[in-house]
């Protein structure tokens, strides 16, 4: 519960991130997560917790994000991170996120994240284009060529303070 | 995708929607003026 708390921060912060493309819905790239709408609550499934022999994640029900888990909806602090998922469909993005955060160096894991904006893939692959399309209308969202997106967060408020990052 | 290292938790007001100037006012016409009755 986050209502009562005093915000750290009480100005948007902006990530960016990228999804698998599963027919006209977006998937997390590496947990079997599914974003039905613009907006996903976190939550820590009892999939994740099986994930990687279980290291690094919290056996026992808990409030996502927490700090000694690896749960939260990811984002990172800067665009293409890693662009490149296999032979999935997938696009990149900008998120917003806000309630409790666990700010890392490069990125963070959020409580709750919209998506704002997607990357609007090269004319030369026309069939991410055309998926990517199709999610974004669905959605709601605007999509934007990829090296707009920097610009997109700036608009919005920017990435998380470099004050409010814990150093390496 | 992974995060490695320390973290730190912090809270974060959600992005709101650009706010709307609020409408104004109706105010109500002014009731006619009745001329006194004349007796």
């Amino acid at each position: 519960m986050t209502a009562a708390v005093a915000p750290d921060l009480a100005a948007p912060v902006l990530g960016f991130r990228a999804w698998r493309i599963v027919g006209d819905r977006l998937m997390s790239p590496y947990i079997p997560c599914r974003w039905d709408g613009r907006v996903l609550h976190a939550e820590c499934f009892d999939a994740n917790r099986r994930l990687q022999g279980g290291r690094g994640w919290l056996a026992a029900p808990h409030a996502s994000p927490h700090p000694d888990c690896q749960c939260g909806i990811y984002a990172y602090h800067r665009p293409g991170t890693q662009g490149y998922y296999g032979e999935w469909l997938w696009t990149e993005g900008v998120l917003s996120v806000w309630g409790r955060i666990e700010a890392h160096a490069q990125g963070l894991r959020a409580e709750h994240g919209g998506i704002e904006a997607l990357a609007r893939p090269p004319r030369n692959d026309p069939e991410r284009r055309r998926a990517v399309d199709a999610v974004a209308e669905r959605l709601g969202v605007p999509t934007v060529a990829r090296p707009e997106l920097a610009d997109v967060a700036a608009a919005l408020g920017g990435p998380l303070p470099v004050a409010l990052r814990p150093s390496r | 995708m992974s995060l490695s290292g320390p973290s730190r938790t912090i809270v974060v007001e959600p992005l709101k929607a650009p706010v709307k100037a609020p409408a104004p006012k109706t105010v109500p016409p002014p009731s006619p003026v009745k001329e006194p009755a004349r007796t």
